[in-house]
């Protein structure tokens, strides 16, 4: 199945060559969870602090569905 | 240290050093602000009349080296909320002041004459220097021009609007280089105030000065080690600039942008919807690109910068300077989150240049960006600009120039008279203070701290933000409808920080490392000598004093409430409202 991610600040490297805040449409495999995803692009869990999936808070254990949007952020603060 | 206070007194031009009150012994910052006006300011007085006074306040710590600690704050009945005010900013002043052992400098009286002045405050005298052709100025020219003549000084003072008696006037500071003005206590009109005193500048020499010693060299010792390690750590408040750690060095406050835009919460189109595609132009990320790029491009002529300190002995640097990409050159020093948001997103404008340049024009005339942003918006709503046209905006805001235009004059008085005068009722505020960057549909704390501090409308009154959105202390459910203790307890520790004289950025760290909270307690305790200085008790003691002078001002549990739209209109794309009972807004304080 296809799902939507997009990565912010430190951890868009991890999407060479796009543009800020683009998505990117990937396969993954059925009942692929976000930490699937995190071990795919090798990204420590401690480095994706802030997950959402559709805009709601989501933890690792998330299981993705088709189509989700998945947005990660490493920990970050401001306002 | 035996700190002094300076009292001047407009009505006769005249000042008084004066030992510190024994009850003000332990105060500083918003503590020190809020207890003075508290005291000495009848809460039912004019705010632009004779017997408003306004107080500026270095924090407990400003000018030690305990990191971060080097915030003004600034306070007086508030032109613009009609309550108590505190406005705190980074810059030079603070600790200048504190080099030269002045707790607080109070400003009061009426002048009986038509003439402006500044102030220059040194270690041996304060002298009054006459500035009508200062009058009027932009404060770029202004800060310039005085810098020539008093370098490496500490400067803070009232712009156009502030002169003009606006009630969105803020009190500039200038930052460490006096590249700009930008260091703003912004909010709340206190630059009006000072601008009923006929005073433009203080002017802060600390030659000759020392720095302030703690009482009890060890504990503070002990507590400011603890804070460094917390701050350097954390991977908010830590890493380094140009490298893959540190967010706030390397994006600076606006990296909230994308994360409240992805979180469905960034309000757009005057607070229409949650969500703004342009977003991710005008972001902390986008700053960062742009000054990479620029700095590539013109080597050692370039200005941009991220990583930059807001004020000296700040080891957290969120601050940067946007440069012009076609000559590297500095546009506004910091663009912030809450600005870029308000100038932008706000106003559906998503041309960075646009928005650092709407940013300038604000730090030159002398208004708060917050509720400047959201006037914009209410000028969209009233056909005055269309809808993200980044020029249009920049050339109505040009009017403020001139204090014979009108439109810009009713502009500069903020978002709350602007929709009186131009018949919008769509107007993001609570007791006359137009809202920050979050909307509270989607996250229900920020609403109950908006609701509910002293402040009207401030996100940094009780950040709730951090839990809700940024994972700290845990986490909190943002949807959640039970949010009076959350707001309270950042409500009550806010407070604190703020009369410390640390910035709030501290509280990222030290929510997540128990070490780091220690170190808040014990640096302010070693420094005044005590044992201890109770987070909670001396943070509610604040906001006690504070609570009873807006109940005195005529304020009643219905200025506790947020505009009806938000309870009735749903916001895209959660499709949600702020739901939270006006039983839990008042719990805040009377469970207190």
């Amino acid at each position: 199945m296809n799902i939507r991610l997009k990565m912010y600040a430190s951890l868009r490297k991890h999407l060479p060559g796009t543009e800020i805040g683009e998505e990117v449409k990937i396969e993954v495999e059925q009942d692929s969870t976000i930490m699937d995803i995190l071990d795919r692009y090798t990204i420590e869990e401690s480095l994706a602090k802030i997950i959402f999936v559709n805009g709601i808070h989501k933890t690792v254990e998330y299981v993705l569905e088709e189509n989700d949007l998945l947005v990660i952020f490493p920990p970050i603060g401001g306002g | 240290m035996n700190y002094k206070i300076i009292r001047v007194n407009v009505s006769d031009m005249t000042y008084k050093r004066e030992e510190i009150p024994e009850k003000y012994k332990l105060l500083g910052g918003r503590g020190l602000t809020s207890a003075i006006v508290a005291d000495e300011v009848d809460p039912k007085t004019d705010p632009l009349g004779p017997a408003n006074k306004i107080v500026f306040a270095l924090g407990i710590l400003s000018g030690t080296s305990a990191p971060s600690s080097g915030r003004l704050s600034v306070g007086a009945k508030s032109p613009l909320t009609r309550g108590i005010k505190e406005a705190n900013a980074g810059g030079l002043t603070a600790t200048r002041l504190a080099k030269l052992g002045i707790k607080a400098v109070i400003i009061e009286g009426e002048p009986k004459h038509e003439d402006w002045y500044h102030i220059y405050i040194s270690k041996d005298k304060v002298e009054f220097i006459k500035a009508n052709e200062h009058a009027n100025m932009g404060l770029y020219k202004l800060i310039d021009i005085l810098w020539q003549k008093y370098p490496k000084s500490g400067l803070v003072g009232a712009g156009i609007a502030g002169q003009r008696l606006l009630r969105n006037a803020g009190i500039f500071g200038n930052n460490p280089e006096n590249t700009d003005p930008g260091r703003y206590a912004g909010r709340g009109g206190l630059g009006a105030v000072l601008g009923t005193k006929k005073i433009i500048a203080i002017i802060t020499d600390d030659t000759g000065g020392e720095r302030p010693k703690p009482v009890n060299e060890e504990l503070f010792k002990k507590g400011r080690d603890k804070m460094v390690k917390a701050l350097k750590e954390h991977a908010i408040t830590g890493g380094k600039a140009g490298t893959d750690e540190g967010a706030l060095k390397n994006y600076g406050s606006n990296v909230l942008q994308n994360i409240i835009n992805e979180a469905g919460a960034l309000p757009t189109k005057n607070f229409r919807i949650g969500y703004f595609e342009g977003a991710k132009n005008i972001s902390g990320e986008a700053v960062h690109e742009l000054v990479d790029e620029t700095n590539e491009k013109f080597g050692a002529d370039a200005e941009g910068e991220y990583g930059h300190a807001c004020h000296p002995g700040c080891i957290i640097r969120c601050s940067n300077t946007v440069p012009d990409k076609n000559t590297g050159k500095l546009i506004v020093s910091p663009l912030e989150y809450e600005t870029a948001w308000a100038l932008g997103t706000n106003c559906t404008i998503d041309n960075l240049e646009q928005v650092a340049m709407m940013n300038r024009i604000c730090n030159d005339i002398g208004i708060d960006t917050i509720d400047a942003g959201n006037a914009i918006a209410v000028a969209m709503e009233a056909g005055k600009i269309p809808w993200g046209d980044g020029k249009a905006a920049i050339e109505f805001m040009k009017k403020g120039y001139d204090p014979d235009d009108v439109e810009g004059t009713t502009f500069m008085h903020g978002a709350k008279v602007a929709g009186d005068t131009w018949g919008v009722d769509r107007v993001a505020q609570v007791k006359g203070q137009a809202f920050p960057a979050y909307d509270p549909r989607p996250i229900r704390g920020i609403g109950v701290t908006y609701a509910t501090t002293t402040m009207g409308a401030d996100h940094t009154a009780g950040y709730t933000i951090a839990p809700e959105i940024l994972g700290s202390a845990g986490g909190a459910d943002p949807r959640e409808l039970n949010k009076a203790d959350l707001s309270r307890a950042f409500q009550s520790t806010t407070a604190y920080i703020d009369q410390a004289g640390y910035c709030l950025f501290i509280a990222f760290a030290i929510l997540d490392i128990a070490e780091g909270m220690e170190g808040l307690e014990e640096t302010v305790a070693g420094f005044l000598g005590k044992e201890k200085y109770n987070i909670t008790e001396v943070g509610n003691k604040i906001l006690k004093i504070e609570r009873e002078f807006n109940k005195n001002a005529g304020f009643t549990k219905e200025d506790d409430r947020l505009p009806k739209f938000f309870r009735e209109e749903k916001l895209p794309p959660h499709n949600v409202t702020f739901d939270v009972t006006d039983e839990e807004l008042d719990a805040v304080f009377e469970k207190m």
